[in-house]
C-alpha cells in the first residue's frame, strides 16, 4: 500500500507533496486539546497494524484501518496518516520520503470515502462500517493503481487493486468487530 | 516551563537522529554455493558494504577461523574446514556491524581429496569452475539472521510507537497552553 522512492516520477510526487502538506494543515487546523491523546492513541495503533505486509510490486499489501480513521475523524485523519508513515518510513524504510505526499493522499482517499459514506449514507450502521473499512483499503488501491497508469507502468497495474480485495474485505471484519466494540464501550467514540 | 521546552526538543532531536542511523541498517545474507560460503552485506538501500572487516568464528572460539575485507558488493566467500557453527561479523568501522551464523554439517564439506590446496579468499564473485561443478547445494538464507532481526524489528516498533505518543504529548502541552492564553 505504500509507495516506495523511485517509483514515481518528480513531476507526480513534488505536486502530491504539496497537495498533501496542505491538506495536514487543513487537518490540524483549530484542533482543541481534548481531541490530540485519541489521535496520538489511533496514530499509534495504525503505525502498528500497517506494519504487518506483503511486499507487493514497489507496494505492498496490508491493513491499514484507514477507514476506521475517516469514520471516527474526518479531515482530522490526514495529520495522523502523515505522521505515521513519516515514522514507517523513517524507521522501516516502508514507503519513502519523496513519496510521502502520494501515499498520504492514497491513504487520506481511503479514509475520506470511508468518512462520507459514514456520514452522508443512511442505512444499517453495521453494513455500512463494513463498507467504510472496505473502501479504506480499496480506494487507496484504486488511487495507487491510477498513479502507476500515470506514471507509463501500463494499464496492468490495476492487478494491484485485484489483490488488495482480499485485504479489503478483512479490513471491513476487522472494522464492524471494533465498531460493535465501540458500541458497548464507549458509543460516543463512533456516532 | 522554557526549559522543558528545550528537553523535549533535545530528546525529539536525538530520537530522530537515533532513527535516522537505525534506518541505514545492514541486511546479512549468507548462501552455501559448495565448497565455499558467502557472504553478503547490504544496507537496506541496497548498496553494498564496501571494505568492511569480516571476522569468521569457528563455534565459541576467541580466535577467528578467517578475517578478511569485502569487495565492492559486500561479499565475501571463505572455505569451510570443519563441520559446526560458523559466526560470522560484518563491521564497516563506522558503527555499522551485524553478525549472523550458519550451520555446516559434514556432507556440505568437501570430499579430502583437495583438502590440500589452499584455502582461497575470492571476494565477490565465485570461481566459475568450482560453482558449475556442484550445483546442488541448497541455499536458503539463515534462519538465525532473521531470528535476530526480530528482536530488532520489536525495538523498531517500541521506538515508533513512543515517538508518536511523544509528539501527541508535546501537541497536547502546546495547544492546551494556546488555549490557556486564548481564555486569558
Amino acid at each position: 500500500m505504500h509507495i516506495s522512492d523511485g517509483i514515481l516520477p518528480l513531476e507526480v510526487t513534488i505536486p502530491a507533496n504539496a497537495i498533501a502538506i496542505t491538506l495536514v494543515y487543513a487537518g490540524g487546523k483549530n484542533l482543541k486539546s481534548t481531541e490530540i491523546p485519541r489521535m496520538g492513541i489511533f496514530a499509534a495503533a495504525l503505525f502498528i497494524i500497517s506494519l504487518i505486509n506483503f511486499p507487493l510490486a514497489g507496494t505492498s499489501i496490508h491493513l491499514g484501518l484507514y477507514g476506521l480513521a475517516g469514520m471516527m475523524f474526518g479531515i482530522r485523519a490526514f495529520p495522523i496518516l502523515f505522521v505515521d508513515l513519516l515514522f514507517q518510513c523513517l524507521i522501516f524504510q516502508h514507503g519513502g520520503l519523496l513519496s510521502l505526499g502520494v501515499n498520504t493522499l492514497n491513504m487520506g482517499l481511503g479514509a475520506m470515502c470511508a468518512h462520507i459514506t459514514w456520514k452522508l449514507i443512511p442505512g444499517n450502521k453495521q453494513i455500512k462500517s463494513f463498507m467504510c473499512g472496505f473502501l479504506g483499503i480499496l480506494a487507496p488501491a484504486v488511487g495507487m493503481a491510477g498513479l502507476f497508469i500515470l506514471a507509463r507502468y501500463g494499464k496492468g497495474m490495476a492487478f494491484i487493486v485485484t489483490m488488495n480485495i482480499p485485504a479489503a474485505i478483512i479490513e471491513g471484519f476487522l472494522t464492524v468487530f471494533i465498531y460493535n466494540y465501540f458500541q458497548k464501550v464507549k458509543p460516543e467514540l463512533l456516532k | 516551563m522554557k526549559n522543558t521546552k528545550i528537553l523535549f526538543a533535545f530528546i525529539f532531536i536525538t530520537l530522530v537522529f537515533t532513527t535516522m542511523s537505525w534506518g541505514h541498517g545492514i541486511k546479512l545474507s549468507l548462501e552455501k554455493q559448495s565448497p565455499l560460503i558467502v557472504t553478503t552485506a547490504t544496507y537496506h538501500g541496497g548498496q553494498g558494504l564496501k571494505d568492511a572487516k569480516v571476522s569468521v568464528f569457528l563455534e565459541s572460539e576467541t580466535k577467528p577461523f578467517k578475517e578478511g575485507i569485502t569487495d565492492q558488493n559486500g561479499s565475501f566467500s571463505f572455505t569451510p574446514q570443519s563441520a559446526g557453527k560458523y559466526r560470522i561479523i560484518i563491521d564497516d568501522q563506522t558503527g555499522h556491524r551485524k553478525e549472523g551464523t550458519i550451520e555446516i554439517d559434514s556432507s556440505f564439506l568437501p570430499s579430502p581429496a583437495p583438502q590440500s590446496t589452499p584455502q582461497k579468499e575470492i571476494p565477490g564473485t565465485i570461481q566459475p569452475g568450482k560453482e558449475t561443478g556442484k550445483e546442488t547445494a541448497p541455499k536458503p538464507p539463515a534462519e538465525p539472521v532473521a531470528k535476530s532481526e526480530f528482536s530488532g524489528y520489536l525495538i523498531k516498533i517500541a521506538l515508533g510507537v513512543i515517538l508518536i505518543l511523544l509528539i501527541t504529548y508535546i501537541m497536547n502541552k502546546l495547544v492546551k497552553k494556546q488555549e490557556a492564553q486564548e481564555k486569558k
